[in-house]
């Protein structure tokens, strides 16, 4: 399964910092690493590739990556800022 | 307008990041933090702060390190909201046939910058074309964005004037623009020119026009000459289209010409580089001295250098008319100065 963003999202990020939002002119705050997976979505991607490349950056438990990132990418998915590609 | 201070080195050194090589680290503390803080807020300078605090050429403490995060934080939110709004008045615009250009912040943020982040904005500004000036007034308004001002009597804003702050059904603000100055260069101006080139922004998934760079640079000496009271940012802006973008500064020079504004770049340019401390030669710089700028355009422009009267700045505009359109000028802005004064 791939992930990307939105067509109609606008975004900034800072160091540590995403905000993301809507036509409408409603926002969304996405904590760090919010900020990494976001840089990832720049282009289609894989699921598993986007919990691979951010296990390798943050050195972190792979099972707890994947957990917080599928949680992050289907609260996006609600909210309109990013797209499932079957 | 060379008699205007300059800002401490380390707002400076802030102003400049990214631009040349910093040869050692400044401290930014005590008074200069305090105006820091300020520029961060009110000159959206919080970009170029963090970056260079981040990169370690500025130094400061830590309260004064998130205080700036956190002003810059609250910006990029506001920017993306007002992203939002470009592209639903773009999208207005272009369904009425009103052709029109991004101007200012949002434009040069994404064209200009090397992350739109480092240039936060807090307005919305659109260049309309003469032809449709009414005419977007007319959608825009039918679609709920108010003038925060009445229209000034004797069809002043149109004839003579600068244009028109709207404010949305969101309580933002755009600044729709018919000219780029009132006063002795905006009524010398022929602001159709900057119509015939094009660039474009993707915002949202939605193209939307903006000016070209070399003209995104005759605005960015505009704004900084005649904006009243100009500070770091708007002389940034300068470099960045100078520096970075590498502008095609002769034809900004050959279109200042032509609307007789070539002291406008050209003081533009010389203070950009007093104002941020640089050292860097540039043959756009060189032009820019090389320039005789009169007296009677000096004096010009040091109406604009402080937030003096409308009457003072309006006044200019007989230098630039033809004697035989003065008195009608005359009458109307009197017209004009007395709604003003209301």
């Amino acid at each position: 399964m791939k992930w990307r963003r939105s067509p109609d999202v606008f975004w900034r990020v800072a160091p540590g910092f995403l905000v993301l939002g809507n036509l409408h002119g409603n926002t969304l705050d996405v904590t760090a690493p919010g900020d990494a997976v976001w840089a990832l979505l720049g282009e289609a991607i894989e699921e598993d590739a986007l919990v691979d490349q951010l296990v390798a950056t943050f050195s972190a438990d792979p099972t707890q990556v994947r957990t917080d990132v599928v949680k992050l990418l289907q609260d996006l998915s609600k909210a309109g800022y990013v797209q499932r590609i079957n | 307008m060379s008699s205007g201070s300059t800002e401490a080195a380390p707002l400076q050194l802030a102003a400049r990041h990214g631009l040349v090589a910093e040869p050692r680290t400044l401290t930014l503390e005590g008074d200069d933090a305090r105006r820091a803080l300020q520029l961060a807020r009110s000159d959206r300078l919080s970009g170029l702060l963090a970056q260079a605090i981040d990169a370690g050429t500025l130094e400061t403490d830590a309260d004064t390190h998130r205080a700036i995060i956190r002003t810059w934080h609250e910006q990029l939110r506001a920017g993306v909201v007002l992203e939002a709004l470009i592209v639903r008045a773009s999208q207005l615009l272009t369904a009425s046939g009103v052709d029109h250009r991004l101007t200012k912040g949002a434009a040069v943020a994404h064209l200009d910058y090397d992350y739109p982040s480092w240039r936060p904005f807090g307005d919305v500004d659109l260049v309309v074309h003469p032809d449709h000036w009414n005419r977007a007034l007319a959608v825009l308004t039918e679609s709920g964005y108010r003038r925060q001002a009445a229209p000034l009597p004797g069809n002043y804003d149109e004839r003579y004037g600068k244009g028109a702050t709207l404010t949305s059904p969101e309580r933002l603000e755009l600044d729709l623009h018919r000219r780029f100055a009132i006063g002795r260069f905006g009524v010398t101006s022929q602001v159709a020119n900057v119509f015939e080139h094009t660039d474009v922004v993707e915002l949202g998934g939605v193209k939307v026009p903006v000016l070209a760079a070399p003209d995104r640079l005759l605005h960015a000496c505009y704004h900084a000459v005649l904006g009243g009271r100009p500070r770091l940012r708007a002389f940034r802006d300068i470099a960045q289209l100078l520096l970075v973008t590498e502008t095609e500064w002769e034809s900004t020079f050959e279109r200042a010409g032509s609307w007789r504004a070539d002291a406008v770049a050209a003081t533009g340019i010389v203070e950009t580089w007093r104002r941020l401390g640089l050292a860097t030669e540039h043959p756009a710089l060189a032009h820019a001295r090389s320039i005789d700028v009169s007296r009677r355009d000096s004096w010009a422009i040091r109406q604009f250098a402080e937030p003096t009267s409308f009457r003072r700045q309006a006044l200019t505009t007989i230098m630039g008319l033809p004697p035989g359109r003065i008195p009608d000028y005359l009458a109307t802005m009197t017209k004009a100065v007395r709604r003003h004064q209301r």
